[in-house]
């Protein structure tokens, strides 16, 4: 017993440390001064630097990430003899083939895996619980909707979709991505209001006549969506994915999140069937209270703690996913920090032992210190 | 129940087809133009000219079946042209539609792109002017028209000049905000790439003109014995050693194998093999093992000797697929022995006096065994596509070196076959397993399989 809560508490610690690492990460390695004082007064991270001003507080470690220390390029070892003016500037971990120094990379590396995990997991876990709460809660034979509804909902949503593909300009290159995204919002919110009305007017229209209904066989279309997105294999998927839309951090979180919520769906799936049997649903249900507020106040808030605790899984494989897409060179551009950039310099310098052995090291703690967390709240044996 | 799985043998089809939609669309929208990459790759260094480039380019798109339309039938802006695809240049083609949009009229352009078409064709023009020639046509808007044509004020091209004042003369934006519905019939790049798989034919590859079905089926080879050998590994290794941790369960050997193991599940697999080329593979230390491909075997060299070779090349690249797979098999069949060995007939068994080693593997593992079943319905398409970081960092000629070039090449033949390929294999995995399941344990219902 006493192992398994030694294990724990080392997990969670080194949880929190790179998390602290990871926000704090600008002012832990910067070549940039963090306080400079000058005759106007002291000036917190000055974006310029007159010659006048005196440093008051630097950064522990005085590299950027992307900053090159020329006369310690070519991949000086951390043991080895450094061309530094003083110990304060010391490469404590060395630095790569350019000349960067590799403790910042390592930092700053930790902020876009913490980012990448974080969001990734967020989107994923956004479209797998919607889905798998839905398919569950109506299954294939209790989602009726009205025929007129039905028919308006789906011709809508179609409509939609050839209004956001066609008529926003994509392929225009006079214009620019802000512009273009900010079309798009303007045409979503004009379609969604547009929506809200008709449903509205809609079903206060409906209460005086009855019509008929058609049954949507909800569970079994999510399902054949699960299917079809669990029947291409991931990398390939994510892969593709990036050869198409030129990789950034935002990106790469787009990227793995639209990919990787199919598990997160079944899970959520199971987790709600389950509770779909206690008596409370059923007593919900005859209260006559509606399907939404059911699903809201009462389904998810039971069901939603063991699926939030899966995502610790998720966020360590989004972790590994986003290291092995810029170890390939088809994940973020070189200007990012990545743990996955840094070993794959290290297959160009065979002998820079440090290149791969910190940053995996680094990988393979936050992987294992998310899978310890996980298994330990799912009340797994180790 | 039999006819519960045919039934979602048949439901293959409508989920291929969604499939094939979504990577060819997919490729649609990916940047760069696999014939102009090709062309470049044929004609780098010669200095053709802007008419005998898009000459050659329109017979090689051609020959590649790219002067279709992509689909059956396209919406689209009212200003952007539905015979776009005809035009072979991509630059050229994203700049006529640049200047449609603006513009909002495509007849017009499509009159400019003419009179320029026609103006380029004509005999005995100076070099001045050809390259006044290739200036306009390099701008995308009226602006930068405009200002090329000024800038020479000795050279006149009064066709192209009318059709750029009627151009500015005539702005229709509105246009822009107007959809078009054009249909191709069945004469498309779609079309005719489902009609070659249905026949079986994967069509040729875009960067070297060879079969796909021949060039993904020599990677294959390759992958497969990576991957088999190591699935195989793995197997082998991990299900004595969970029985013996679940049979001695809390012992030392459970704990230190376990926590071994579950390490193991953590440690990145391109990290390790980056370790394992450094440290053992050449380096500036132990030079133990090849690290690059699979060795070339002479045909002089017995078979020994090529075996030797073969097995020398093998083993990092075994190593670094087999240790993941080995936590995920130990980890789902130790807690299945530990829930079967609880339970009432493993009592019964020792009761009556069986030996140890019946009770463990005659009864436990027969009913523990279930969830293998499922690992090797997951594992079965890992033989496609499974070893994508092993093969790229040893450099070996297999799937994932394919993919990763086909993507580089935008050799859109080739990716899909690899990906309608590879989808194909997981689904028919799940029903494999699931059918096992079945005709092992007939108890187990559809209802169970479905949860």
């Amino acid at each position: 017993m006493d192992k398994k809560k030694g294990a724990k508490f080392w997990a969670k610690g080194f949880i929190m440390l790179w998390i602290a690492v990871a926000l704090f990460a600008p002012f832990l390695a910067n070549e940039k001064p963090l306080l400079t004082q000058d005759n106007t007064g002291i000036h917190f991270l000055p974006a310029t630097r007159s010659s006048s001003s005196t440093i008051l507080l630097s950064a522990p470690i005085p590299y950027s990430p992307s900053s090159i220390d020329l006369s310690n390029s070519n991949g000086i070892g951390p043991f080895e003899k450094q061309d530094i003016s003083s110990p304060f500037y010391r490469h404590w971990l060395g630095t790569d083939n350019l000349g960067r120094d590799v403790l910042s990379n390592l930092i700053h590396g930790g902020k876009t895996a913490l980012i990448i995990g974080l969001g990734a997991m967020m989107i994923a876990a956004l479209i797998g619980i919607l889905l798998g709460t839905i398919g569950a809660y109506f299954g294939d034979n209790r989602l009726r909707l009205n025929q007129l509804k039905f028919l308006l909902f789906s011709s809508f949503s179609l409509l939609y979709l050839v209004l956001v593909i066609c008529l926003i300009p994509w392929d225009i290159h006079l214009i620019t991505a802000e512009k273009k995204i900010g079309l798009f919002f303007i045409i979503s919110s004009l379609f969604l209001s547009l929506l809200i009305f008709i449903n509205y007017y809609f079903s206060k229209r409906q209460k005086k006549k009855n019509s008929k209904t058609i049954l949507v066989p909800i569970d079994l279309l999510i399902g054949r969506l699960i299917e079809i997105m669990d029947s291409i294999p991931l990398l390939f998927l994510i892969i593709s994915l990036s050869a198409i839309l030129n990789p950034s951090i935002f990106t790469v979180i787009f990227i793995i999140g639209l990919s990787a919520w199919s598990g997160i769906a079944r899970y959520a799936r199971a987790e709600t069937l389950k509770v779909m049997q206690m008596d409370y649903i059923a007593s919900s249900k005859a209260l006559g209270i509606s399907n939404f507020r059911i699903i809201l106040k009462h389904i998810l808030p039971n069901a939603l703690g063991p699926v939030l605790v899966s995502l610790s899984f998720g966020v360590s494989a989004a972790i590994l996913i986003e290291a092995t897409l810029s170890f390939i060179g088809m994940g973020l551009s070189a200007t990012e920090a990545s743990w996955g950039q840094l070993i794959a310099e290290a297959r160009t310098n065979y002998s820079a032992w440090w290149l791969a052995v910190f940053p995996g090291l680094a990988i393979f703690l936050t992987v294992l210190s998310c899978n310890l967390i996980g298994d330990q709240f799912m009340g797994k044996k180790l | 129940m039999l006819g519960y799985f045919f039934k979602r043998l048949l439901l293959f089809i409508p989920s291929l087809w969604i499939l094939s939609i979504l990577f060819f669309f997919l490729s649609k929208f990916s940047p760069g133009d696999p014939a102009l990459n090709r062309l470049e790759s044929s004609l780098l260094g010669n200095g053709s000219s802007i008419e005998n480039e898009l000459k050659s380019l329109s017979k090689l798109r051609h020959q590649l079946g790219l002067d279709l339309p992509d689909f059956y039938f396209s919406i689209h802006r009212k200003t952007k042209s539905d015979t776009l695809y005809k035009i072979p240049n991509p630059q050229l083609r994203q700049q006529l539609t640049d200047l449609a949009f603006e513009s909002g009229s495509w007849p017009l352009v499509n009159n400019y792109y003419n009179s320029w078409k026609q103006a380029s064709n004509s005999v005995g023009l100076k070099n001045e002017e050809l390259s006044l020639l290739k200036k306009i046509i390099q701008n995308n808007s009226l602006n930068s028209i405009q200002k090329s044509i000024n800038t020479a004020n000795n050279i006149q091209f009064p066709s192209i000049q009318v059709a750029v004042e009627k151009l500015k003369k005539n702005n229709t934006w509105w246009n822009n905000y107007i959809l078009e519905f054009s249909w191709y019939g069945t004469t498309n790049q779609y079309h005719q790439w489902l009609l070659g798989i249905i026949k079986g034919q994967l069509g040729e590859s875009y960067s070297d003109g060879n079969a796909v079905g021949d060039k993904i089926s020599r990677a294959l080879k390759t992958t497969s014995l990576i991957t088999l050998i190591s699935i195989f590994l793995a197997f082998s290794i991990a299900i004595p050693l969970a029985i013996k941790a679940a049979a001695n369960q809390a012992s030392i050997f459970d704990k230190t194998v376990s926590t071994l193991l579950y390490a193991f599940y953590a440690l990145p697999i391109f990290w390790v093999a980056t370790l394992l080329i450094i440290y053992f593979g050449g380096g500036d230390y132990l030079n133990w093992f090849p690290s690059y491909g699979l060795g070339r075997i002479s045909e002089e060299s017995t078979f020994l000797e090529g075996l030797q070779i073969r097995l020398a090349h093998l083993v990092l690249p075994i190593f670094c697929l087999t240790y993941g797979a080995l936590a995920v098999i130990y980890k789902q069949l130790r807690n299945a022995m530990i829930h079967e060995l609880s339970s009432d007939y493993i009592k019964t068994a020792k009761a009556k006096g069986l030996k140890k080693s019946q009770v463990l593997y005659r009864h436990a593992f027969k009913n523990a065994s279930f969830p293998l079943i499922t690992l090797a319905g997951k594992a079965f398409p890992a033989i496609v596509s499974g070893a994508f970081v092993v093969e790229f960092i040893f450099s070996i000629n297999g799937m994932g070196k394919l993919t990763l070039d086909a993507f580089l090449a935008r050799d859109y033949p080739v990716i899909f076959g690899i990906l309608m390929l590879a989808s194909f294999v997981t689904i028919l995995g799940v029903w494999l397993a699931d059918l096992c399941y079945h005709i092992l344990d007939p108890r187990i219902s559809i209802k169970s399989i479905q949860n």
